[in-house]
């Protein structure tokens, strides 16, 4: 029994050292990579070995079933993107690796999404692009810009990946641009173009630094301030016009006031003591279309700072006075329209609030809704 | 009654000497050629519907037509912007001028080759009176910057009577669209120099 032992012992021993050095002196070889289309059906053969040779695969280092294996061959059926990873078969009962698949499911590309704009007219525009559903493989895009018959250089956005720019040479040119883009990986292409003329993609950003302040005294005013885009490169003679929008917070209905110089602007309209809710839009006086809207400004109309109450300054209550206070009615009665004129007495404080809501309401016309 | 109304901006000519703001004069070309502007498209679909196959074929567009009688209005971005205010308006003027008189060539074509067609003819009637509109308001302003108005010249030169059917048509074709282009480029200068000789 002694014996037995150290002769198992030896044989692991030298099987080990075998494996070290077949993995040191045969070289490892780079995974074959393979792209193979999603909800297909793939068959990997493990290398040059025997079709009905004893192998075992496994992905990503966990070995697979042997249900799924068609002689050495492991054959997968439906491929969903989980089936991605590393595959690798081996010679059963060994270590030696015999051969590796790198398998990537995808898609091949629907046809892309492609438009272009001009923030900075006339200096250039640029076009971006985008597939409308992922492929999940890695995909190559190829741009080119042809106006009339000459070719246009398109350079690549330095932060974005999906854009490029391209500088304006014709100002009132008749010729209009074509710009072509074509997307291809490993499972397939495709390919779109568009045609425009210069003045019709014309877009600016939105105004900047949109500010709304209260105006002193003024309790239906609000002043408005903005500057015109700094992507926008020559305002001077290219001058740009803007369509202001306000509401108070509380209301859904959008004012509209569209100007044609200055980037300042007066709301003369506000209801008092309503926060609004101011938004700048812009556009080139002749060409193109409207901009986003701006960061939103909010401000509240100035209101008079509410009098202190002392008790020598405080007022008899008279049926004039609109800050009396609203004390209840000594006995619960239907209003009577014959009472409203008598004057004085424990009813009238009831009907001094009503005025003054309905000359707010008054000036309000659309929106009857703000009695609060 | 419209063009009669721009016709009366024509002014008599003024005193060199004399410094006038030119911002008013300015400010009517101005909104002249906005006005004209409205109007630029309409022209040309209409001529181009009266002219038949190809030229009323939808989307029908032939932009490497030109003619070498009339500027193009069409000018590299550097070039347009660092113009000097004499030489952008002699620009202008020049085209203008080659237009009207191009627009008159055009409606005795048109009277030959459409007889009985009265919307198109008036359309070209009245962008022909614009045009003369806008250069007496040119000659305005150059007058109150104290620049020359340069003289009026034939721009048509020898018109070969032998023209074609098709030629004539091609030629009313650039015409009118070059008409609406030099009208963009009108806006656009003159609003340049309404930010510059502000009122």
């Amino acid at each position: 029994m002694a014996a037995p032992v150290p002769w198992a012992c030896c044989a692991v021993l030298a099987a080990a050292a075998a494996v070290v050095y077949t993995q040191r002196h045969s070289p490892q070889e780079a995974p074959h990579v393979q792209y193979e289309r999603l909800g297909s059906d793939v068959t990997l053969p493990c290398g040059t070995a025997n079709w009905d040779a004893a192998v075992t695969w496994r992905v990503n280092g966990t070995d697979l079933t042997p249900d799924l294996l068609n002689g050495s061959q492991l054959v997968l059926r439906g491929l969903e993107l989980g089936h991605s990873g590393l595959y690798a078969c081996f010679p059963r009962d060994s270590w030696h690796l015999h051969h590796q698949v790198l398998l990537h499911v995808g898609l091949p590309p629907r046809e892309p999404v492609l438009s272009c704009r001009s923030n900075t007219y006339p200096k250039g525009f640029y076009c971006s692009w985008h597939l409308p559903t992922p492929t999940y493989i890695p995909n190559i895009f190829n741009v080119t810009v042809l106006h009339g018959s000459k070719s246009m250089v398109c350079e690549k956005d330095p932060a974005l990946k999906n854009r490029c720019h391209i500088r304006y040479m014709h100002l009132f040119s008749t010729i209009k641009y074509k710009v072509s883009i074509s997307v291809s990986n490993a499972l397939g292409h495709n390919a779109t173009a568009i045609t425009f003329d210069e003045f019709t993609i014309v877009k600016p950003d939105p105004p900047e630094n949109v500010v709304a302040r209260p105006v002193p005294s003024n309790p239906r005013r609000l002043e408005v301030t903005w500057q015109t885009p700094s992507t926008w490169p020559d305002p001077e003679s290219f001058p740009l016009k803007f369509f202001l929008r306000y509401r108070p917070l509380i209301l859904d209905q959008w004012q509209h006031v569209e100007l044609s110089d200055g980037t300042a602007h007066t709301i003369t309209d506000a209801y008092a003591g309503k926060e609004y809710i101011i938004q700048v839009a812009a556009k080139d006086n002749e060409i193109g279309t409207w901009s986003d809207w701006s960061v939103a400004a909010h401000a509240t109309p100035w209101t008079e700072e509410p009098r202190h109450l002392t008790t020598e300054a405080q007022t008899p209550e008279t049926t004039t006075s609109t800050t009396s206070s609203l004390a209840p009615p000594p006995t619960t009665k239907i209003c009577d329209p014959g009472e409203l004129g008598s004057g004085g007495g424990p009813s009238a404080p009831f009907v001094i609030g009503v005025p003054v809501i309905l000359a707010l309401a008054a000036a309000a016309a659309p929106a009857s809704s703000l009695l609060i | 009654p419209a063009p009669i109304c721009f016709l009366g901006l024509l002014l008599p000519p003024l005193n060199p000497a004399a410094p006038i703001s030119p911002a008013e004069p300015i400010s009517q070309a101005y909104s002249l050629a906005l006005y004209m502007q409205k109007n630029t498209s309409t022209l040309l679909q209409t001529y181009l519907q009266y002219q038949g196959s190809p030229f009323s074929d939808p989307g029908f567009s032939a932009p490497e037509l030109q003619l070498s009688s009339l500027p193009p209005a069409a000018v590299s971005f550097k070039t347009w912007h660092a113009l000097e205010d004499g030489e952008r308006l002699n620009r202008a003027q020049g085209a203008f001028l080659a237009l009207t008189q191009h627009l008159q060539l055009v409606g005795d074509d048109q009277n030959d080759l459409n007889p009985g067609s009265p919307i198109l003819l008036a359309q070209l009637g009245a962008a022909r009176l614009r045009a003369q509109g806008l250069l007496g308001n040119m000659a305005a302003i150059m007058a109150a910057l104290g620049l020359p108005v340069p003289p009026e010249e034939d721009t048509l030169g020898v018109v070969p009577f032998g023209a074609s059917a098709f030629e004539r048509k091609c030629r009313g074709y650039v015409v009118t669209r070059e008409y609406g282009h030099w009208t963009d480029r009108a806006v656009r200068d003159l609003a340049l120099l309404k930010a510059k000789y502000p009122a």
